[in-house]
């Protein structure tokens, strides 16, 4: 491989010429590690709007898992078909070709041998992890040939399920958002495993070419399993393995160390009560529900429509004489009408009270707010995709920051069973984080905290994207020599990836930056780069320390002693030229000599208006002094000619 | 009732004393400030080159004569006069050489008082407040 081949995380240099699989849809590249140059590794770019997953990229390295991938390292670089710095997560080598290539339905027998037992022991590893795929699919499945058994492509290297199709997703998790699908759970890996066996078996994508919105529909109204196969023959084994795989609830699904011995999984069957099903639907302006899931997708479909729906009562009729529900409706008014939905002036009731229903009507659902669907634990990505792109493709950061601030998390949990409240007291966290004043919180902190493994984007970096703490002190380091020394080398997105990535003194040193521009920012300013240098990078750093110093102006100006002030401002000079920037803290926050600076202003404001009033006395006394002059001249002559007198007199007196 | 005995026991001296001190007699009469300083210097220095001739007269007899003599003496007049008006010329300008002086004093101590108070600005910066 050239020497001068694009690096990534300084160590692993890209091959743009190798052959290389495509992964969520973009060609990854053939990665050699300068340290170990034998190892085959492949490293793949992720957009910016859609981070790695955190719980993968904190793995320790001696974390492994047979037929699948862990990250290796993850770092940035110049991708070589875009030519701009991008994220690149690093992993070991994949055969070059997918199961999306496969144009030949698959038989049971092989299918079984070379893709359940291997995935499903690639699942079972990462259920021992704590973690999750969700991306089980065919062209994420990696082959080296015929009846070998196939490779789990990364899962990791996008949001969860963010590239699965409503297919491949069981329909309470395809409702959402892609980026806000969350985590999830392994059994919903099992269900794409599920699908994605289906797929291979039939030769095509089951229900191609139809809206997600009418998989979804389908699939809630008549049951994944017939959805999916409907007008399918199967053979008995797949098609029991796939009953259980798709059941609809997770909880019936074989779990990943079942599906290693399919023979057992296939016999493992939960009696599953059929949902109760309406003699007549509900009309949803225009949706028709036959069921109570049917029922809360309608209305995270139409939420002004549910919301009126509610508060007329149309909803609690049709649960209590439609569906025959009793028990249903009286939990639904438990949960909704415990808010006042009868006073809505803040437009806030509507939606919590569809949210809640939707919860209570079907306890699998995710979160939907204003008719958008998500998982609380999927807003990290949510927030990072609506974070890059406004409230355009990507989630409209403003619904989100509404979820959070609002606590509408905490009531959506108040709908679930006990077990899934986990979330609550994180929420909690997040809301902090969120209404935290300052340039470190709000939003963009919540994306910092929330995707940890997302690279700091700041304009101030020049296109530089650090992905860790001490690469931030040299990505500005190297960024000083081109920026503007007018505005310090902080900005809310430094800033927050500081206070996410750091340490609690480095959070309270970020917390208390409020602005940019008073002495006291500045000082902050200066103390968190500080802490920074000295905990993650000790060697100098003369052009951010000299960047530091020329945005300093404020702290400097507040050294009303001019000739300190000049003293002090060669002092710092001098010290960013050797580029300490904790020295440079203690020449301008001495708390000592600033008091006596203080002091010795307030004497000589003092001693300025005492001189003032004697120049103005002066001034003002000379018809005084013309008076007293004038007395004086008269009295000395006065003397003078008594003196002359008595001379006279005396010389008279003595003859 | 002073000047009247005079007058009356010793005529020539009286006489003789008037004309030589005619000049603090004139500023008594024009000076309108009631502390009469320029009288005052006038008539002393007037007074000091009026004894003599009037303390001649009286030891001559205190004749008309011997003091008409006196008169006729241009020295004798003219010092005393002139005496008066030094006295008035001293009251003229000693207040404005006084005056002079602790003007340029008081110059001289505001010049160091705004070189003080331009360093402390400058020092300080104080014009900025």
């Amino acid at each position: 491989m050239a020497e001068s081949a694009p690096l990534v995380a300084l160590y692993y240099a890209l091959d743009p010429a190798a052959l290389a699989p495509r992964i969520n849809g973009v060609r990854a590249y053939v990665a050699q590690d300068r340290r170990d140059p034998a190892r085959r590794l492949l490293a793949l770019p992720c957009a910016q709007t859609a981070p790695p997953q955190a719980g993968y990229l904190a793995l320790p390295p001696a974390a492994q898992a047979v037929n699948t991938v862990l990250p290796v390292d993850f770092g940035t670089g110049r991708d070589p078909a875009t030519g701009a710095m991008a994220l690149f997560v690093i992993f070991p080598g994949l055969p070059a070709s997918s199961l999306a290539d496969l144009t030949r339905p698959m038989p049971e027998a092989e299918l079984i041998q070379t893709v359940l037992l291997p995935v499903a022991a690639a699942l079972d590893q990462l259920a021992a992890l704590h973690l999750t795929h969700r991306a089980v699919r065919p062209d994420n499945l990696f082959t080296a040939g015929r009846n070998t058994p196939v490779m789990l492509g990364p899962g990791f290297a996008a949001p969860p399920a963010s590239h699965q199709g409503a297919v491949f997703e069981p329909p309470y998790v395809a409702w959402c958002h892609p980026t806000a699908r969350g985590p999830g759970l392994i059994a919903d890996d099992v269900y794409a495993l599920g699908v994605t066996l289906l797929t291979l078996h039939r030769g095509v994508v089951p229900l191609a070419g139809i809206d997600e919105r009418e998989i979804i529909r389908r699939k809630i109204e008549l049951g994944c399993y017939e959805a999916l196969t409907a007008g399918t023959v199967l053979p008995p084994m797949l098609a029991d393995l796939l009953r259980a795989m798709l059941a609809e609830v997770p909880d019936h699904r074989p779990t990943p160390a079942a599906l290693l011995t399919p023979e057992t999984a296939r016999i493992r069957r939960l009696a599953a009560r059929p949902p109760r099903r309406a003699q007549r639907p509900i009309d949803l302006a225009g949706s028709m529900a036959w069921s109570a899931r049917d029922l809360a997708y309608a209305m995270a479909s139409t939420p002004d429509a549910a919301t009126a729906a509610l508060r007329s009562g149309q909803i609690d009729n049709w649960i209590r004489r439609g569906l025959g529900d009793s028990q249903l409706a009286l939990k639904l008014e438990d949960c909704v009408h415990a808010r006042t939905l009868d006073t809505d002036d803040d437009g806030f009731a509507g939606p919590l009270a569809v949210m809640r229903a939707i919860a209570v009507l079907d306890p699998l659902a995710p979160l939907v707010w204003r008719g958008i669907a998500v998982f609380p634990n999927g807003l990290g990505p949510a927030l990072a995709s609506g974070a890059g792109q406004g409230t355009g493709a990507g989630l409209g950061a403003d619904a989100i920051a509404e979820i959070i601030a609002h606590d509408v998390i905490a009531s959506y949990a108040a709908c679930l069973p006990r077990a899934r409240r986990t979330i609550v007291a994180e929420a909690r966290e997040w809301r902090t984080l969120l209404l935290l004043r300052g340039i470190a919180g709000g939003i963009a902190r919540l994306v910092c905290v929330l995707n940890p493994g997302l690279p700091c984007a700041s304009p101030l970096l020049g296109g530089r994207l650090p992905t860790k703490l001490a690469d931030l002190l040299a990505a500005l380091e190297q960024a000083s020599a081109s920026a503007d020394r007018k505005h310090p080398p902080i900005d809310p997105s430094i800033a927050c990836f500081i206070a996410a990535h750091g340490d609690g003194a480095m959070q309270n040193d970020a917390a208390s930056i409020a602005g940019l521009t008073t002495t006291a920012d500045q000082l902050a300013i200066l103390r968190l780069f500080a802490r920074l240098q000295v905990r993650l990078h000790p060697q100098p750093l003369p052009g951010l320390a000299a960047w530091l110093l020329a945005a300093s102006g404020a702290s400097l100006a507040h050294w009303q002693s001019r000739s300190q002030r000049e003293a002090a401002q060669a002092q710092l000079v001098i010290l960013a030229q050797a580029g300490g920037i904790a020295p440079m803290l203690a020449v301008l926050d001495n708390p000592a000599e600033r008091d006596a600076d203080r002091t010795a202003a307030t004497d000589a404001a003092n001693r300025a208006k005492l001189l003032a009033t004697l120049l103005a006395d002066i001034a003002a006394g000379a018809p005084r002094r013309k008076t007293a002059n004038l007395k004086l001249g008269h009295d000395l002559a006065a003397s003078i000619g008594l003196i002359a007198a008595c001379a006279a007199g005396l010389r008279l007196a003595l003859g | 009732m002073l000047c009247g005995a005079a007058l009356t026991f010793a005529t020539a001296a009286t006489l003789l004393a008037a004309i030589l001190l005619a000049p603090a007699l004139i500023a008594a009469v024009s000076e309108r400030n009631p502390a009469k300083p320029i009288t005052r210097a006038v008539t002393l220095m007037g007074v000091t080159f009026t004894a003599a001739p009037v303390w001649r007269v009286v030891q001559g007899g205190n004749s008309i004569a011997a003091s008409l003599d006196c008169l006729t003496d241009p020295a004798v007049l003219a010092t005393a006069w002139l005496a008066g008006a030094c006295g008035w010329a001293l009251c003229e300008m000693l207040p404005v050489l006084l005056t002079g002086v602790s003007e340029w004093r008081a110059a001289a101590a505001m010049a160091k008082l705004t070189a003080e108070l331009e360093a402390e600005k400058l020092e300080w910066g104080l014009d900025q407040d």
